[in-house]
């Protein structure tokens, strides 16, 4: 009971985790409807950034997001402009934009090895204090409970965006109707690279807590990041940012269970449930909901 | 009208005349282009003339991005470093050519893929023509070598590949230098938790799923078995992020084992360490690979205090050969290197370093860079040849490496920091193990230990005569032999 326990409480911090590192794959590709192949990417480049001000000066991670989010929202504007209008003009965009990002990654990794090296790079535990807390009889470091603290709050606030502000109104109508939403006066560009900017920040605020909770960083870790976070959003619903939760839940809890039982399969498991899911519900577990903004 | 519509039999005999010489000239061209691209090729892919030879080239990959680049980086650096020296001396004296040749060193950059890493091997065998191909670092970058190598009857050596079926009597196309078979790595730890049975009855194996490991594991699981202690735990994983190690933890926790062994890579292990910081867990023996093969990455990448009391191989530089009879000492080695890059050689560097010392012999042995001359000389030097990184042995049929002992030791915590205590085989032991390991809590950034640390312990050198009784008594253990054999020293 208590292996359940345990693995109950690190698949649901994980879940957290997830969800803000694959949260804005699916922000630009539901009002962009361009694939983002250089997301995991900017994850790690966002943990360069959180690491080089934690050694720099002495910044905790929540402290280092206030320069990480807007730095990454500054990077994706500059980003956005001369990149995703031209791509939406091709016949193809999704295709292009596969193209395009995937050189955009291998550019980026180049980059962060020229700068920072192929050595491992990781935050300490002791960042935070105390080291761990204690709840239902299992022990976990508080930098995870921050982790996923700062996770439920990068998710209430792009809900608030999106639900609350008349920005985020026209981010939703893009994402139903592109011609519609343009025909009703909505800014494309302009809520297009909004929405573009926020997703690479929060690519970025996941990155400041990477390390912690999932792998030690380096500029080759990004290609993971970005096939979790794809098998994520396709799990939960591609176009469907809010679906992302449902799809890191179900992915990291089939890590989490897998690990106990048969550690051996836990690279493979929440993979074969992606397939699984493709084949049941092409849409993704909530691929209606898509269509219902 | 009608004599212009109708061409004039002389004008037709005439078109017939250009159409055969404009076929001809078409003849000619294509038979031009055809001898200019046989030429051209020829010309591209012939082996260079052994008699206007002006270097030695040698070939290898590196990572430059990827799983395996910090590992695959320390090696070449190893391998540059003694080509450097080399060429500061003058290159090698090839008998056959009677003269001596500076080394040119041809590098590709495989990213840590195995199908880039299979292209530019090939490119250096048959675009390069490289004389000597050493292959990348590790058991995965050096398999997409092996057959190709054996393909083109090169000889490929393989300074840090250690997987035992690579190594068959079927391929005499690869040399194991720097590194034993991993199926023999855990002879020395098996024995040790064996002769300690009674202090450490409960043994969990967790290993991760790959060919280098799985060998280690399967070895220790099976010497442990036939000496009555069956493992409380034993499973392969997948795991490579800090979470999921940490779940692990939590099943291998469930079964109270005195000892935990993680056999993995780098990323495993510091994984591994940050999980059991995370869950603030504690065994009383916790052994890993790399945080003794690539100590300081694994000191700077896990939690404050995770290597203390914890147990690994011990190899160069924390194993020092004294009497060595081909190139340096280890602790001169160790000197130098410190004294040109700032910092202690790893193992991987040594290993780079130790492959160029040991091509270098073989070519001089040889007096030619044919191939399966080298392969003779590699056999030749087998068994009478020290280095920095002790005994060369090789099995002179399949040309695994049986030499390069894998001891171990304690990282014990001293007043100037960690010491790599070496505590077994008895008659190599520096200092004693402190068992159970303290337990450790971090609290800020002060250490704080539940028993003062113990003094601090000398390491010392490997004696000649330990090396000869190493030669004497090491029992070959190939993967096709019913028994795996124990060192006696």
């Amino acid at each position: 009971m208590s292996l359940f326990i345990d693995a109950f409480i690190t698949s649901t911090l994980l879940a957290a985790f997830f969800s803000i590192a694959a949260l804005g794959l699916n922000v630009v590709f539901g009002v962009m409807r361009i694939v983002n192949l250089a997301h995991g990417e900017f994850i790690v480049m966002g943990s360069y950034l959180a690491i080089a001000l934690a050694l720099h000066y002495n910044f905790n991670p929540v402290l280092s997001l206030a320069v990480i989010v807007p730095f990454f929202f500054v990077v994706g504007l500059l980003l956005y402009f001369p990149i995703v209008p031209r791509l939406q003009k091709s016949d193809d965009p999704e295709m292009g934009s596969f193209i395009l990002f995937f050189g955009v990654s291998f550019a980026l990794e180049g980059i962060a090895v020229q700068m920072f090296g192929v050595n491992y790079q990781s935050l300490s535990y002791s960042v935070f204090r105390p080291l761990h807390v204690s709840t239902l009889g299992t022990t976990i470091p508080t930098a995870w409970v921050v982790t996923a603290l700062v996770s439920v709050a990068a998710i209430v606030l792009v809900y608030l965006y999106m639900y609350r502000t008349g920005l985020g109104l026209q981010t939703r109508a893009l994402m139903i109707n592109r011609e519609e939403a343009m025909a009703n006066g909505v800014s494309v560009n302009r809520v297009s690279a909004i929405a573009f900017g926020i997703s690479i920040a929060l690519a970025a605020s996941a990155g400041a807590f990477s390390s912690f909770i999932s792998y030690p960083t380096t500029p080759s870790i990004g290609d993971t990041f970005t096939l979790i976070s794809f098998a994520i959003i396709i799990i939960g619903a591609l176009g469907n940012p809010f679906a992302t939760v449902v799809g890191a839940i179900v992915f990291a809890f089939a890590y989490g269970y897998t690990d106990i039982y048969e550690p051996n399969w836990s690279a493979l498991v929440p993979f074969v449930i992606l397939i699984a899911v493709v084949l049941a519900r092409p849409q993704g577990l909530l691929g209606r909901k898509a269509r219902e903004f | 009208m009608g004599t212009g519509s109708s061409p004039p039999a002389s004008s037709g005999s005439a078109g017939r005349g250009k159409s055969s010489s404009r076929n001809a000239v078409i003849a000619v061209i294509i038979a031009i282009i055809v001898v200019a691209a046989g030429v051209t090729a020829y010309v591209l892919t012939r082996p260079p003339s052994t008699s206007s030879k002006q270097s030695i080239t040698i070939g290898t990959l590196y990572a430059s991005s990827g799983s395996f680049a910090l590992s695959s980086g320390f090696q070449l650096s190893g391998l540059k470093y003694w080509i450097n020296q080399t060429n500061a001396n003058g290159g090698i004296y090839v008998s056959s050519l009677g003269k001596k040749l500076p080394l040119t060193l041809i590098t590709y950059d495989d990213q840590s893929s195995t199908t880039t890493a299979l292209t530019e091997y090939t490119n250096l065998i048959t675009q390069n023509h490289v004389d000597i191909l050493v292959a990348d670092f590790g058991s995965v970058l050096t398999d997409p070598a092996i057959a190709v190598a054996k393909e083109h009857h090169v000889l490929l050596f393989d300074p840090t590949a250690s997987t035992p079926g690579y190594f068959n009597a079927s391929n005499p196309y690869l040399v194991d230098l720097s590194i034993r078979v991993s199926s023999q790595w855990p002879l020395v730890l098996a024995d040790y938790l064996v002769s300690q049975k009674v202090n450490i009855p409960n043994v969990a194996i967790v290993y991760s799923d790959n060919a280098f490991t799985q060998a280690q594991a399967q070895t220790l699981d099976s010497t442990l078995v036939a000496a009555g202690i069956t493992p409380v735990y034993y499973q392969s994983t997948a795991d490579t992020s800090t979470a999921q190690y940490a779940t692990l933890l939590d099943s291998i926790n469930a079964t109270h084992p005195d000892a935990v062994l993680n056999f993995g890579y780098d990323t495993n292990d510091i994984a591994f360490y940050s999980a059991l910081a995370a869950d603030n867990m504690h065994f009383n023996f916790v052994f890993t690979i790399y945080s003794g093969l690539e100590y300081a990455v694994l000191k700077a990448q896990t939690p404050a205090g995770s290597l203390n009391y914890t147990y690994t191989y011990a190899s160069p530089p924390d194993v020092q050969y004294s009497n060595v009879n081909l190139g340096p000492t280890t602790s001169a080695f160790v000197s130098d290197w410190t004294g040109v890059f700032g910092s202690a050689p790893n193992f991987n560097n040594i290993a780079g370093y130790n492959a160029g010392l040991l091509i270098g012999k073989m070519i001089t042995t040889a007096g030619s860079l044919n191939q399966t001359s080298l392969r003779q000389a590699a056999n030749t030097l087998s068994g009478n040849t020290t280095t920095l990184e002790g005994p060369f042995l090789i099995n002179t049929t399949t040309g695994a490496q049986h030499g390069m002992p894998m001891d171990l030791l304690q990282y014990q915590p001293t007043s100037s920091g960690l010491t790599p205590v070496i505590i077994y085989p008895t008659s190599l032991a520096t200092g004693t193990a402190i068992y159970p390991s303290p337990s450790v809590v971090t609290q800020s950034n002060v250490l704080v230990y539940s028993q003062p640390a113990v003094p601090s312990l000398p390491l010392s050198a490997y004696s000649s005569a330990t090396t000869a009784l190493f030669f004497q008594s090491v029992l070959l253990y190939d993967p096709g032999m019913s028994t795996p054999a124990i060192r006696e020293m």
